[in-house]
């Protein structure tokens, strides 16, 4: 068998693994802040994969998607746009993690409040709200 | 030639935003409270005019695309706006402007200056998200505002801090929200990895299996389990932010513990989740589409038009129990997302889909103004007595005409009395069953309508029943009480208006939802113009 195929599905596989994983804990554990942890490993678990999908395999190895000469002489760029990743999923990952960020402050913050008022972040003993 | 795309289609989301970002420093510095208030009611105005402009002008020349930054569409960002989303925006805008003014009277009990401005840079952070996933023609794009719009409604959520209930609501909606996000961004890559392609109308022509001349390519891989698998994720995740059956646990502690005018917003946001699932279900993916192979499509509408029904039956019957006159709103909003999911499902028997879009999106207006209407009107009668428990406010409705009044006419529109609009939108979705010969659904109907009445004659009780309390006269907030009266009036001149020109115009915003040429021509001329080939 050979080793890249093997390498790439075992990362793949890993992914979905953690994906199940992190849900586990966001729905499982008791705990607010076990349930935001699991929440960052869920998200960041996504972008993994969403860069993951911009992936292609090239011989011999793939390139980061920027044009080092400039002006880029006609031979450099056949080989950039045969050996270079997709852009664009990377770009799409970088607006996703300053979401992750602002996302996280809200959690971090309401996670706080809920500690000051009711002495616990166990979600069982949170249930004020009924119905 | 060169073609300069006219700057008010794409000035509302950025306007918005940026002023949002403002205005917490703007508080360093200014400590009156009646500015903040000018501020964003101003803004609020702006905006609404703008829309107005947008609306009039698509209606008078077709689809309109806006480039985003000048870039060319299937490489950057574009605004696609047709009859839809200009109509679901307009209302939007009219709703945050009127909810904008109102708030001012629900706000009366903070002293310090700082707090408006932290409120009010919610509001128009939720305002831009609003505007901007209706507007966008990008499906990245409409991830971002999104998110947008969420956060700025946990935020509000949140926003009694030291309020236990309210924190508690705010961490259920937040974590069950974000978890769908991130799925959908993951839906947004599949729907790429398959497509090469994240314009809307670029979608809407390579589902159709017309790849000529377009820039972006054909398609890649195993597209089409990709698509069937990022469009699950997507419908998932919009009937939830639409709190459709499953997932409506959130709304009710939402939208009771969240201020009374942010209240008035979750319907404009439901309308926004709602608007995706029909651009998705009818104009990129509609029934002539790679998806209506193997049944794809019809199934996931079944799976609508089945939660709709039960969602209608279970709204209504929650509502009867409550006590508190914004959680049974909530759970009313609930009964009537059912009745709009119901009309979208109908749309998969054939022949009946143009008038089954017609009722839903009649519905759906008729819906976000009686109910925001309500939530409007509830902010003079709650600061009475500051209970929110339905007995404690019967009678006070007496009080306040203006209040009384829009009170009575929103509640006659949520159930359904002939000459107001909620009337014919209800009867609609009945005819539009009828004749799709799905007895069962019309049935449905109606014994839905009769359950929500027990949960509507207590808001009624408001009014009409015995005051507790004798002694002082409360006194009419104008400022609430105002915006509360158009939208009564704007509930009857739609059902009045409906024979005389109103349904021509309903025709149209429902056809443009189906009919995909008009949307893609548009990107197609726009991207043969820069690219020529």
């Amino acid at each position: 068998m050979e080793v890249e195929p093997f390498l790439f599905n075992i990362v793949v596989l890993s992914l979905f693994v953690n994906i199940a994983m992190s849900l586990y804990g966001v729905f499982v554990r008791p705990s607010l802040i076990k349930k935001i942890i699991s929440l960052t490993i869920f998200s960041d678990t996504i972008n993994t994969l969403v860069i993951v999908v911009g992936f292609r395999h090239a011989i011999p190895n793939p390139i980061p998607p920027v044009v080092i000469e400039i002006p880029p002489p006609p031979q450099y760029l056949r080989q950039f746009v045969l050996q270079a990743v997709d852009p664009l999923p990377q770009a799409l990952v970088l607006t996703a993690i300053v979401i992750g960020l602002a996302v996280l402050l809200f959690l971090m913050f309401t996670t706080l409040q809920i500690y000051r008022i009711y002495g616990t972040t166990d979600v069982r003993k949170i249930s004020r709200l009924r119905g | 030639m060169m073609v300069v795309p006219d700057i008010t289609y794409g000035l509302i989301p950025p306007m918005l935003i940026s002023f949002s970002f403002i205005t917490p420093l703007l508080s360093l510095m200014i400590k009156s409270r009646r500015f903040f208030i000018v501020y964003a009611s101003t803004l609020g105005f702006l905006t609404f005019m703008l829309s107005l402009l947008v609306a009039i002008n698509v209606f008078r020349e077709g689809v309109v695309i806006y480039p985003f930054g000048g870039w060319p569409p299937p490489i950057g960002i574009a605004y696609i706006i047709d009859k839809l989303n200009a109509t679901i925006a307009l209302l939007a805008a009219l709703i945050f402007l009127l909810s904008i003014i109102s708030s001012s009277i629900y706000l009366g009990f903070y002293q310090k200056a700082s707090t408006l401005a932290y409120f009010y840079t919610i509001v128009l952070a939720i305002f831009a998200g609003a505007i901007g996933s209706l507007y966008t023609g990008d499906i990245f794009n409409l991830f971002v505002m999104m998110e947008v719009m969420c956060i700025g409604l946990y935020t509000a959520v949140a926003f009694h801090r030291s309020k236990a209930e309210a924190i508690e609501a705010a961490i259920k909606y937040s974590f069950v929200s974000i978890i769908a996000l991130v799925l959908y961004l993951f839906a947004t890559i599949l729907f790429y990895s398959g497509f090469q392609t994240l314009n809307m109308a670029d979608l809407a022509l390579k589902a159709r299996g017309s790849i000529d001349g377009l820039i972006s390519g054909g398609f890649f891989g195993n597209y089409f389990v990709d698509l069937i698998f990022a469009l699950a994720l997507t419908i998932w995740v919009f009937t939830l932010e639409s709190a459709l059956v499953p997932n409506h646990f959130w709304l009710p502690d939402a939208i009771s513990e969240a201020p009374t005018p942010i209240s008035a917003i979750f319907p404009v946001a439901e309308s926004v989740a709602i608007y995706v699932v029909i651009r998705y279900m009818f104009t990129i993916f509609g029934p002539n589409s790679i998806i209506a192979e193997g049944h794809v499509r019809n199934t996931i509408l079944l799976f609508l038009l089945i939660l709709g029904s039960i969602a209608s039956i279970i709204g209504g019957i929650m509502m009867a129990v409550q006590r508190d006159v914004k959680r049974l709103l909530g759970y009313s909003s609930i009964s009537h997302i059912g009745f709009i999911y119901m009309a979208i499902g109908l749309a998969l028997f054939t022949g009946v889909m143009h008038r089954a879009l017609i009722a839903s999106v009649f519905h759906m207006i008729n819906y976000v103004i009686s109910s925001s209407l309500l939530f409007i009107s509830l902010i003079s009668i709650e600061k009475i007595t500051g209970s929110r428990n339905v007995d404690a406010l019967a009678g006070l409705g007496r009080f306040l005409p203006l209040a009384g009044f829009s009170i009575v006419i929103g509640v006659l529109n949520l159930i359904g009395i002939p000459p107001l609009a909620g009337f014919y939108s209800k009867f609609m979705i009945y005819q539009v069953a009828l004749e799709a010969s799905q007895p069962i659904v019309a049935a449905i109907t109606i014994v839905a309508t009769a359950i929500t009445l027990m949960g509507y004659m207590k808001l009624l009780y408001i009014v009409f029943g015995k005051p507790s309390m004798g002694g002082e006269k409360p006194r009419e907030h104008l400022a609430a009480s105002i915006p509360a009266l158009i939208l009564a009036l704007i509930c009857v001149v739609l059902g009045l208006s409906l024979t005389v020109g109103f349904i021509n115009i309903l025709e149209d915003v429902a056809a443009s939802a189906y009919s995909y040429e008009p949307y893609v021509r548009v990107f197609y001329d726009y991207m043969k113009m820069l690219f020529p080939r």
